[in-house]
């Protein structure tokens, strides 16, 4: 276990949550929490990579294509 | 599977991390669901990173610091060829191109996710819907 210093207002947040959702443990909490930030950041990277293939025109298949390619080129630089 | 057992391990290829990305919502995008939420760790090469990040910048033009923040964002364990370079010997798959990542799965022991016809020669090619079914 380790110990973090958190603000009063957003430990009373903690403690609010856990008590209404009925979790454990505000670890519990936190860990949903650490799980939404890190879904959010995939679904970021995702609109990101879908916004660059239709601005640059590319579609889906020629990523894969051109990641094969390149695949084959690194492997002959590296082994 | 039962949520108190130990998150499997698993080699992860390109092609399963650039589907997640073109359909969160998929099979895929489900897969890496998973990651994030601590049921499967996922492991793959130095080189499956690099490959991710050379078509980011070639095809889609991202800056270098772009790719870097986002590749750090996966929920994966990126490993370096020092560890599994003893195993590229061991491995079945025929081209070059795809040794690294069984050698890595050879080294972890565990399943490779991949939609890569190529892998059909891999002992230890996993199936995303098996998985999922694990899971659900």
């Amino acid at each position: 276990m380790k110990t973090i210093g958190i603000p009063e207002d957003l430990h009373k947040e903690l403690i609010k949550l856990k008590l209404e959702g009925g979790n454990r443990n505000v670890a519990e909490i936190i860990k949903k929490l650490v799980y939404e930030y890190k879904k959010r950041q995939f679904l970021e990277f995702s609109d990101l990579f879908r916004e660059s293939l239709a601005k640059n025109k590319k579609s889906f298949d020629t990523i894969l294509k051109q990641s094969r390619k390149v695949r084959e080129e690194i492997a002959d630089e590296w082994f | 599977m039962s949520g108190s057992r130990e998150a499997p391990k698993i080699v992860i290829d390109t092609n399963a991390i650039f589907m997640a990305l073109y359909n969160p919502f998929g099979k895929a995008g489900k897969i890496l669901d998973l990651a994030n939420r601590e049921k499967i760790n996922f492991f793959s090469t130095d080189t499956v990173k690099v490959e991710i990040a050379r078509v980011l910048k070639r095809e889609l033009k991202w800056e270098d610091n772009l790719i870097a923040k986002k590749i750090s964002e996966l929920p994966v364990v990126w490993i370096e060829k020092d560890f599994y370079s003893t195993f590229l010997d061991k491995t079945r798959v025929k081209h070059k191109a795809d040794k690294p990542l069984e050698a890595l799965s050879l080294a972890l022991n565990c399943e490779i996710l991949s939609a890569d016809e190529h892998f059909k020669l891999a002992k230890n090619r996993g199936d995303i819907d098996k998985l999922l079914m694990d899971f659900n």
